[in-house]
């Protein structure tokens, strides 16, 4: 009954941290997304500009079309390029430069020749990499062409009836996918795993606020001068712990869903159509950030009842974060389960691992081992909530500096 | 108009004769020895007033008697138990106040008296609901003031409600550290006021300051502390007289004269 006044207690005090909370929730829920708006809406407004240079009079119309094809495609993909065409060079600075020499024509129609064309990009501009990569699409377009030209030619000369698409694709790829079970697996299990594994990025914003609201409601207390009372009434050290960790859990979901509502709305975004959320997906994931903001708070508080110092607890706090932030911005990478069995078992014993590998079995079918890694999560916040308890020691909180 | 609530006193001794009976108490915090062998016996019923200058060890003394640290050797009984052993049962019956505290300023006046009254009422809402009324008379703050966040509080408003939220479970022992450091002339009585009342109906209490003028009004006996031992113990007059002094003031820099 005790806990529950403290809960209240506990409740009161942070819900009234505006300041806190608003840093907390609004910056990613709010600040994410518009980041997104932003950097969409201003890449959006810049335009790419494109001269080709053209020396070789026959090749005019192939110029002509590289640039409908480059400005068709770079429609589709957003971009504002303007391509300008001409026969001298041109008289200010373009982000690409296409130079389409004297002889070009000759040298493509010939049929064993080879025509060059030469294609600059200015330094330092994230857009003209996108734009120069269409130009190539383009011109290897004009390349299959000129080939299936020249298989044309070689194969009446030959007298063979060959078909020039067959020679040049000899070999077909039937590509697709499957679950580690051996069963088959839709495209669509592509994007369900790839929006796992963002989700699994953005559990670094789910473990982040409690271990703040956690250290911020022991350490708040002793820097508040408030610590002292509560420690000489007749509340037991567990009502005190639990008291503690309720509050922090239950603010520390609150805000934990509007950061990852907030990471998830900045990636469909930035890249739209590549996310893929299926009521299942959402449900483990929400189950898994319960589970994780339960545990980062129970893992924190040890560590803060035993530091010496209000500094130190803070270090503490700091480097918890910055491990949930490695095994996180990590699952974007790494498939955890192919690294050496050593790696794993390094893996496995950071608290923060079986929620990405609990997400990331989820979307490969693999429940068995995704309720194992749910169980071992319950198992880390009854050993962090053990351990608080043992290391509960008034004197050492009434005399940390 | 308030109407006074009744909260039943228990004026009994549970067999005790001290309230507090500390014998050879050390304690040593790091390197220094805080505490050389305290010795105190506090009655029932008193106003003891622990005199002593900055640093003589009075708040690592009340620290202990409230179980929040650990004594190195000696014996100790608060209200006939170890506190250190038994904090859970000795903080039932007590209140206090360290010197450097503060209400919880993001709640108001009222929700602060409320949270520390579940928790002596072990959660009983009813019980609960009497300590805060009682809370409340203690305090003196007006229904505006109650409703309002500590946070926007004079220093003395703090520390009336901090005394309140002290007292409003009738704790047979009361330990005030300081209680009348840094407030202005009129807080400073207004406490004292309080202090006297509660005596009058049987509390006993433990005060420790620097200030004599304070010890002097307040004091039904006195003990001197410094450098980790207790120098004097006696009513106000008898210090004066034992001393030859004209106040408790130079009887006390007699006192650690002497020792010194």
């Amino acid at each position: 009954m005790k806990s529950k006044a403290l809960i209240w207690k506990e409740l009161l005090d942070l819900s009234r941290d505006k300041r806190t909370l608003a840093v907390m929730i609004i910056i990613p829920f709010i600040g994410l997304p518009a980041m997104a708006l932003v950097t969409t809406g201003l890449s959006s407004t810049q335009t790419t500009t494109v001269y080709i240079e053209v020396l070789d009079n026959k090749s005019l119309y192939i110029a002509k079309f590289i640039s409908s094809q480059v400005m068709e495609l770079s429609r589709q993909y957003g971009l504002r390029v303007n391509v300008t065409i001409s026969n001298g060079p041109p008289k200010s600075v373009y982000n690409i430069l296409l130079v389409i020499p004297k002889g070009f024509y000759k040298n493509i129609t010939y049929i064993n020749g080879i025509g060059t064309l030469y294609l600059k990009s200015l330094v330092g501009s994230v857009q003209s990499s996108e734009v120069k990569s269409i130009i190539e699409n383009v011109i290897g377009e004009v390349k299959e062409s000129v080939v299936v030209n020249r298989v044309k030619i070689l194969a009446n000369k030959s007298g063979i009836n060959a078909t020039p698409y067959n020679v040049l694709n000899p070999i077909s790829i039937s590509s697709g996918y499957y679950l580690p079970s051996g069963s088959p697996a839709p495209v669509s299990q592509v994007k369900l795993s790839y929006t796992a594994r963002l989700l699994e990025f953005s559990l670094f914003f789910v473990a982040n606020p409690a271990i703040i609201l956690m250290g911020d409601s022991v350490l708040g207390e002793k820097e508040r001068k408030t610590i002292e009372t509560l420690l000489a009434t007749p509340a037991s050290k567990t009502s005190i712990i639990i008291g503690k960790l309720s509050a922090s859990v239950a603010i520390g979901l609150v805000t934990a869903i509007a950061d990852s509502a907030g990471v998830i709305l900045y990636l469909s975004m930035i890249s739209p159509g590549s996310l893929k959320l299926t009521p299942g997906l959402i449900g483990v994931n929400l189950a898994v950030s319960a589970l994780l903001v339960i545990m980062s708070a129970a893992i924190i508080t040890p560590a803060i009842l035993r530091s010496s110092s209000i500094r130190s607890a803070q270090s503490v706090s700091y480097l918890l974060m910055m491990v949930a932030l490695g095994i996180y911005f990590s699952a974007l990478f790494i498939d955890f389960q192919r690294l050496p069995y050593y790696v794993q078992g390094i893996l496995m014993v950071i608290p923060f691992t079986q929620a990405a590998l609990a997400l990331q079995n989820f979307v490969l079918g693999q429940y068995v081992l995704m309720a194992t890694n749910l169980v071992i999560m319950v198992g880390f916040i009854l050993l962090g909530i053990f351990v608080s308890i043992k290391s509960f020691n008034t004197e050492r909180l009434i005399l940390s500096k | 108009m308030k109407t006074k609530v009744e909260v039943p006193m228990d004026n009994n001794t549970d067999g005790n004769k001290y309230v507090i009976d500390a014998q050879n108490i050390y304690k040593k915090i790091g390197k220094k020895d805080v505490l050389k062998g305290i010795n105190l016996l506090v009655n029932y019923g008193e106003i003891h007033v622990l005199a002593g200058h900055n640093g003589a060890g009075k708040t690592t003394f009340f620290r202990i008697l409230i179980g929040l640290l650990r004594y190195d050797s000696g014996t100790l009984r608060v209200l006939g138990l170890d506190p250190y052993k038994s904090r859970q049962e000795v903080s039932k019956r007590l209140g206090y106040v360290p010197e450097d505290s503060s209400p919880y300023e993001r709640l108001t006046g009222y929700e602060n008296l409320k949270v520390y009254a579940l928790i002596y009422s072990e959660g009983n809402e009813e019980v609960a609901e009497r300590y805060v009324e009682r809370g409340i008379e203690i305090s003196g703050l007006k229904d505006k003031d109650l409703s309002r966040k500590a946070g926007e509080y004079s220093n003395g408003m703090k520390k009336r409600l901090l005394i309140a939220r002290a007292l409003m479970h009738s704790p047979k022992l009361v330990l005030l550290d300081e209680p009348t450091n840094g407030l202005d002339v009129f807080s400073a009585y207004n406490i004292r006021k309080l202090i006297k009342s509660m005596a009058s109906s049987g509390t006993t209490f433990l005060i420790s300051t620097h200030n004599m003028s304070e010890a002097e009004m307040l004091a039904s006996k006195v003990s001197f502390i410094a450098h980790g031992l207790i120098i004097y113990t006696g009513s106000v007059k008898s210090a004066i007289e034992e001393f030859a002094s004209v106040n408790l003031e130079e009887a006390f820099i007699k006192a650690v004269g002497e020792r010194e």
